[in-house]
């Protein structure tokens, strides 16, 4: 059954309800190169919805859904920004952005997880990983 | 399996000749990410090359630990080798793999071989 938690736009606020969602997926037996690929990319996501989806404003909330099984975990991070376009941010890892010190969020969880994917807005991802 | 472990981060630095070795433990998570760039900011306005970072017990670094070691070498005069990396455990080079920032900050076996090229 689906979990969700509402935190304010609060990094601290959002590393409790990250580790209550780690500490479920320790439970089904995920590897630790998994929980780390979940940690992660679940950081990643908290991070953008606070800081560019959300720009830290007190009224916003984040809500953060985890539906964990021993199969799969689905997790879903959504913000009350305006939201932006997945497909047209810049590659990280090129040469002239490599040493900017943001940007690399979503290049991270495309990597570490199975599925990612937005909605059509842009304030809500969500994140697939298989239990192999 | 257990609980990935999450310790909180720990720094703590020491000069070693014309240089400096920070170790880091526990985990650079983004609430601890403010801090360390706060920290590794100002060694690197104190002028002392290189910045030795041993990350033999760093458990996790996540984007926004990332952001601090890049702000950390902008004050260093964006001079690669400014800022060197010691023994980061597979799941954290692999971080540091996919992001190419191996290419920015060299990684070395030990304290000592950081220190000595």
């Amino acid at each position: 059954m689906a979990k969700t938690v509402v935190i304010p736009s609060e990094l601290d606020a959002a590393q409790r309800a990250e580790n209550e969602l780690l500490a479920e997926i320790a439970q089904y037996g995920y590897s630790e190169a998994s929980q780390f690929a979940i940690k992660l990319a679940v950081e990643e996501a908290l991070n953008n919805a606070i800081k560019h989806g959300n720009k830290f404003d007190d009224r916003r909330k984040v809500g953060l859904t985890f539906d964990i099984s021993a199969d799969r975990a689905i997790v879903t991070v959504r913000d009350e920004g305006g939201g932006f376009d997945p497909g047209h941010l810049p590659d990280p890892t090129s040469d002239e952005n490599l040493e900017k010190p943001t940007g690399r969020g979503v290049m991270l969880m495309r990597a570490y997880m199975d599925e990612v994917s937005f909605n059509e807005k842009g304030n809500q991802v969500r994140l697939i990983k298989k239990n192999v | 399996m257990a609980h990935l472990s999450a310790h909180p981060l720990v720094v703590e630095a020491r000069r070693v000749g014309a240089g400096v070795v920070v170790h880091l433990a526990g985990a650079a998570e983004m609430a601890a990410a403010e801090g360390l760039r706060d920290r590794l900011e100002q060694l690197a306005d104190q002028a002392d090359r290189p910045i030795v970072l041993d990350l033999t017990d760093l458990e996790f670094l996540g984007s926004a630990a990332l952001g601090a070691l890049l702000s950390a070498l902008a004050r260093a005069g964006h001079d690669v080798g400014a800022i060197r990396l010691v023994h980061p455990q597979p799941f954290v080079m692999r971080v540091l793999e996919t992001t190419r920032l191996t290419r920015l900050f060299p990684v070395y076996p030990t304290v000592d071989d950081a220190l000595a090229d």
